[in-house]
C-alpha cells in the first residue's frame, strides 16, 4: 500500500529551473521529475548544464528563478536538507578524506547517528553484501584506485537511514566496464528497492540499457525527453545531445589501421625485464619486455588498480623501477631524470590530471609549456608571444576545443581540463605519449576529436600507449593491446584477431586464460 | 598578472577604493574605542602618532629606518612563499645574519678600509642568513619536515646563540658587564645619507623590486609559480622542486640575514640581545598582508614601521605601555587580510 503512495508522487520535480552567472545561463527553464523505483538519466555533452541542474537539486547552487518540489512541496533547497531528506549525491571528485580508513569515513558521514563503531562496521558488511558492493571497512582511502572509492561513497549514501534518491554524477567514467557493468546491476537492484535514480552520464550504451527515462540536456536546455515503454533511439539522442551536423562525423577506425605493419616498423621505444612499484615497495608488475614501434598505438587493457599508473609513472621517471631497462629512440633512459625524457620526446597525461599537471592558479596558455613545448626564451624570461603564437596556430589545440587560452585552470570544469591538459602534451609533438584515460569526462564528440588526434600522430609515426578502462576505445584505436593481469603483462594480442571476451577473461583470470 | 588586471576591471576602480578606505578606516575606529575605554582621547593620540613621526625630520628618519629592514625581511618571505614555503624564520635569519656580520666586523676586518670591511660584513650576514635557511629547508626536502615549525624552532635557536654569544665570546669586556659586543669599528659603520636613514632602505627597496621582478618576469619565476602552486605537477614537468625551494630559500635567507647586517652596520653599531627582536615576524606579516607580492609587501612594510616608532608615542603621551600598538597592529593585519579575502573571490 505504502510502497504504490510512494511511487505515485515525485521525490523531487522542478519547474522552470534557471540559473544564470553573470551572463551566462547555465540551464534555462528545466522542467523534469525524479520518482521513486525510477532510474532517470540526464545525458548531455560537456559544458552542457547536467552538474550544474544536480548541485541546484542538492542546494549546491541557487537557482535564479523557477521552483523545486521536494514530495509535492516548494522547498528552498540547503544540502543540509537534501541530506536530512533522504537526498544522496555521489560526486565526480569524491569526498572522501584519504587518511581515514572507509570504516572512519562512513562514520564522519554520520556523526549525528552516535551508532557504535563496531555496529557500524556490521552494517557497512551487511549492506555491502546485501548490494554485492565489495568495500574492506578497514582499509585507507589512500590506498584505494578511483573505482574502489566511488565504492565507497556509494555505499555512504546507502547507509544514511533516510536514503531515498540518489544521484550519480558520470559514476561509470572511472570504471573498467566489468565493473560498469556491475554498477549497472547495482542501480537495478536499487531501483527494485524504490530508489529514486538519477544518473548523469553521457556514455548512451550503459543509459539505453538501464534508464527508464531519459532527458536530453544541450547547452543548458532540455532538447528531449525519452520514456522506456516509447522505446529508444541513440540516433536521434546523438543528434539531440550534439546538435544535427556533429553527430554524423564518425572516425573511420577500420581505415585507418590498415597500414601498421608490425615487422617493417621501427622500434621507437622498449623496455627489458622491467619492474614496477607501486606506493608499498610491492613489485605490482613483473619483468615487462616490451617494444612500440613507430606509429603504432598500443593499448593497456586491464582492471583499475592492476599498475596502470605506476606502469606510465615508471616509465615516465617519476616513480623508481624495480630493476630493468628502458630505451626510447635507440637512446638508453633507464637513469634519467624527467626533465631528460620529457627532452628525449616523452609525454605524459596523467588518470588524475587535476592533481598532476595543473597549477590552478595559472591560465591555460602558461601550462603550454609545462612539460609541453619547449620554453621560448627572451632574455630571462619567456616569450609569452611567441608561446601564443605557437598555441594559436596549432591544429589540436582547435581540434580539441580547447578554451580561451587566458582562463585560468580554476575556472575551468574538468572536461576542459582534460582538453588542455591533452593539448599540452600533444602539441610538442611527442615520440612517445603515454596517454591515461584520455577520453575520460570528455563527451561523445570531443572524445571522437581526440581518437582523430591519436590517430595522426600514429599516421606520423608518433607512439602512444593508451590506458583505458573501455574496451571499445581500446579496440578501436590500438593497433596492438597488452592486458595487466596478476602482475605481469599478457600480450601483444592483436585487437583484430581477438575480440573483448577474450581479453576480459584475461583481465580477469591471468595467466590461465591467456594461451 | 592577467586575471589580477580582469578583477581589477570588473570590480570597479570605485569598490576597491571603498574596500581599501575600509580597511584602514576600520582598524582605526576599533582602536578609537579601545582607547576611549581606557580613557584616552584618541584624536589627541592619532594625532601625536601623527605630528611625532611625520611631523619632523627625525621622526621620518626613524619610520624609514625601522622599514628597512621590515621591507627587506617581507620580500625574502614573499621570494620562498612563491616557492611554496612558509618561511617563518626571518627573525632567526636576521639574527644570525646580525651575529655573524658582528663577529666579522670584530675579527675579521676590524681595521679594514671601509669598501673591503662592509663589503665582508655584509656576506658574513648573508651567509649567516643562508646557514639558517638552509637548515630549515634542507630538513624539510631531507626529512620532510615542515618548514613552518623548523623556522620557527630555529628562530629560538637563534636567540638562545645570540645571548650564549653576547653573555659570553663576544661580550665587551668595557660593557660594565652589560650582554652586549663592543661598538664595531668606525670605518664600518654606514653613513648616514639624511637626517641619520642610511643606504639601508635604498638596499631594502632594490631588492624588493628585484624579488618581484624574478617572480613575475623570469624563467626561474615560472618555475617557483609552478612549484608553489602543484609541486606535483612541476615533477610531471621535470622540475627538480627540491633543489629550487632550496634555491629559494637560501635566497630567502640571505636577504634576512642581510638585514641584520645593515642593522648592525647601519642603526645599532654593536650587537645586542634585543636586536630586531620581532622584526622577522612584523616582516612576515608585512609580506602576507600583502599577499606575498613583493611591491606591495613594501606599503605595508612601512605601516609597519610607523607603527612600531608611534608605539613609543603611545607610552609617553596616554601613558599605555608601548606595547599596546601591538593590539592596533593585529586590527589593521585582520582588516587587510579581510580586505585581501574580498578580493580572491
Amino acid at each position: 500500500m505504502i510502497e504504490r503512495e510512494i511511487s505515485k508522487v515525485s521525490v523531487m520535480k522542478t519547474e522552470n529551473l534557471t540559473i544564470k552567472f553573470g551572463d551566462f545561463t547555465a540551464n534555462k527553464d528545466i522542467s523534469i521529475k525524479f520518482k521513486a523505483g525510477e532510474i532517470h538519466a540526464v545525458v548531455g555533452e560537456n559544458g552542457a548544464g547536467k552538474s550544474t541542474l544536480m548541485k541546484m537539486l542538492y542546494g549546491v547552487y541557487k537557482p535564479t528563478s523557477g521552483k523545486i518540489y521536494l514530495d509535492g512541496c516548494v522547498r528552498d533547497i540547503t544540502p543540509s536538507l537534501a541530506i536530512n531528506s533522504g537526498i544522496c549525491m555521489v560526486f565526480q571528485d569524491f569526498r572522501l578524506i584519504p587518511a581515514f580508513t572507509v570504516l572512519e569515513n562512513i562514520s564522519l558521514a554520520m556523526a549525528e547517528s552516535k551508532e557504535k563503531r563496531s555496529e557500524l562496521k556490521k552494517r557497512i558488511i551487511e549492506v555491502s553484501n546485501k548490494y554485492n558492493i565489495p568495500v574492506d571497512p578497514d582499509m585507507y582511502v589512500w590506498e584505494m584506485d578511483l573505482g574502489q572509492r566511488q565504492r565507497v561513497e556509494i555505499l555512504k549514501g546507502l547507509m544514511m537511514p533516510t536514503s531515498r534518491m540518489l544521484i550519480f554524477d558520470e559514476p561509470t567514467s572511472v570504471l573498467t566496464q566489468k565493473e560498469a557493468e556491475a554498477f549497472i546491476e547495482l542501480l537495478k537492484q536499487l531501483r527494485e528497492d524504490k530508489y529514486a535514480i538519477v544518473l548523469i552520464t553521457h556514455k548512451l550504451n550503459e543509459v539505453i540499457s538501464c534508464a527508464d527515462v531519459i532527458t536530453v540536456l544541450r547547452r543548458g536546455e532540455i532538447t528531449d525527453c525519452m520514456r522506456k515503454e516509447d522505446g529508444f533511439d541513440k540516433k536521434r539522442l546523438i543528434a539531440k545531445m550534439m546538435g544535427e551536423e556533429t553527430a554524423e562525423k564518425e572516425v573511420k577506425y577500420s581505415e585507418a589501421h590498415s597500414e601498421f605493419n608490425e615487422e617493417k616498423a621501427e622500434t621507437n621505444f622498449s623496455c627489458e625485464n622491467l619492474s614496477v612499484i607501486d606506493d608499498y615497495g610491492r613489485k605490482i608488475i613483473k619483468n615487462i619486455n616490451l617494444e612500440i614501434k613507430k606509429g603504432e598505438i598500443l593499448g593497456v587493457a586491464g582492471i583499475s588498480g592492476r599498475g596502470q599508473r605506476e606502469l606510465l609513472e615508471t616509465i615516465f621517471g617519476i616513480r623508481k623501477s624495480g630493476g630493468g631497462t628502458i630505451t626510447l629512440d635507440g637512446k638508453d633512459i633507464t637513469n634519467a631524470s624527467v626533465a631528460k625524457r620529457l627532452e628525449a620526446g616523452m609525454s605524459l597525461i596523467s588518470e588524475d590530471p587535476k592533481r598532476d599537471n595543473v597549477a590552478g592558479g595559472m591560465t591555460i596558455e602558461e601550462h603550454m609549456i609545462l612539460g609541453g613545448i619547449e620554453v621560448p626564451q627572451k632574455g630571462l624570461g619567456i616569450d609569452w608571444e611567441s608561446v601564443h603564437k605557437t598555441v594559436e596556430a596549432s591544429p589540436v589545440v582547435k581540434r580539441l576545443g580547447v578554451p580561451e587560452l587566458d582562463r585560468t585552470m580554476a575556472t575551468l570544469s574538468g572536461g576542459n581540463i582534460q582538453r588542455a591538459v591533452l593539448a599540452r602534451a600533444i602539441i610538442k609533438n611527442p615520440k612517445l605519449l603515454l596517454a591515461s584515460y584520455p577520453s575520460r569526462g570528455l563527451d561523445v564528440g570531443t572524445v571522437q576529436m581526440v581518437h582523430e588526434t591519436l590517430l595522426e600522430m600514429r599516421g606520423k609515426g608518433e607512439s602512444v600507449l593508451l590506458i583505458s578502462e573501455d574496451l571499445d576505445e581500446l579496440f578501436n584505436i590500438s593497433d596492438r593491446i597488452i592486458v595487466i593481469a596478476d602482475n605481469r603483462i599478457y600480450g601483444k594480442y592483436n585487437p583484430r584477431e581477438t575480440d573483448s571476451m577474450r581479453i576480459g577473461e584475461i583481465m580477469l583470470g591471468g595467466g590461465k586464460n591467456a594461451d | 598578472m592577467q586575471t589580477k588586471l580582469q578583477s581589477i576591471k570588473s570590480g570597479g576602480m570605485l569598490t576597491g577604493v571603498l574596500k581599501w578606505a575600509g580597511a584602514i578606516a576600520v582598524p582605526i575606529a576599533v582602536f578609537a574605542v579601545f582607547l576611549l575605554c581606557q580613557g584616552v582621547n584618541p584624536i589627541e593620540t592619532y594625532a601625536n602618532m601623527i605630528t611625532s613621526t611625520f611631523g619632523n625630520s627625525y621622526g621620518r628618519g626613524e619610520v624609514i629606518i625601522k622599514s628597512a629592514p621590515f621591507i627587506l625581511i617581507a620580500a625574502a618571505t614573499c621570494l620562498s612563499s612563491k616557492a611554496g614555503l612558509v618561511n617563518v624564520g626571518g627573525e632567526g635569519q636576521f639574527a644570525l645574519g646580525a651575529l655573524f656580520s658582528t663577529a666579522a666586523a670584530m675579527f675579521l676586518v676590524k681595521d679594514a678600509p671601509a669598501v673591503i670591511g662592509i663589503a665582508v660584513m655584509a656576506l658574513a650576514g648573508i651567509a649567516g642568513g643562508m646557514i639558517w635557511g638552509g637548515i630549515a629547508v634542507g630538513l624539510k626536502v631531507k626529512a620532510n619536515m615542515n618548514e613552518t615549525i623548523t623556522t620557527v624552532i630555529l628562530n629560538y635557536i637563534a636567540y638562545e646563540l645570540v645571548s650564549f654569544m653576547v653573555y659570553g665570546p663576544l661580550k665587551d669586556p668595557d660593557s660594565f658587564n652589560w650582554p652586549q659586543t663592543p661598538e664595531i669599528s668606525e670605518q664600518l659603520q654606514l653613513p648616514s645619507i639624511v637626517s641619520g636613514v642610511n643606504a639601508g632602505i635604498i638596499i631594502a627597496v632594490i631588492f624588493a623590486v628585484a624579488v618581484w621582478y624574478v617572480t613575475k618576469k623570469t624563467r626561474w619565476g615560472y618555475k617557483l609559480k609552478v612549484i608553489g602552486s602543484n609541486p606535483l605537477a612541476a615533477v610531471h614537468a621535470g622540475y627538480n622542486v627540491g633543489k629550487t625551494q632550496v634555491i629559494a630559500m637560501l635566497i630567502s635567507g640571505g636577504m634576512s640575514g642581510l638585514a641584520g647586517m645593515l642593522e648592525i652596520a647601519g642603526v645599532e653599531m654593536r650587537l645586542r640581545q634585543t636586536t630586531g627582536s620581532n622584526y622577522g615576524y612584523l616582516g612576515f606579516l608585512a609580506a602576507w598582508m600583502a599577499w606575498n607580492n613583493p611591491l606591495a609587501a613594501i606599503i605595508t612594510a612601512f605601516i609597519m614601521g610607523f607603527l612600531f616608532i608611534s608605539g613609543n608615542v603611545l607610552e609617553m603621551s596616554s601613558g599605555l605601555p608601548s606595547s599596546t600598538v601591538r593590539i592596533l597592529m593585529s586590527i589593521v593585519l585582520l582588516a587587510i587580510l579581510w580586505k585581501g579575502k574580498g578580493d580572491k573571490k
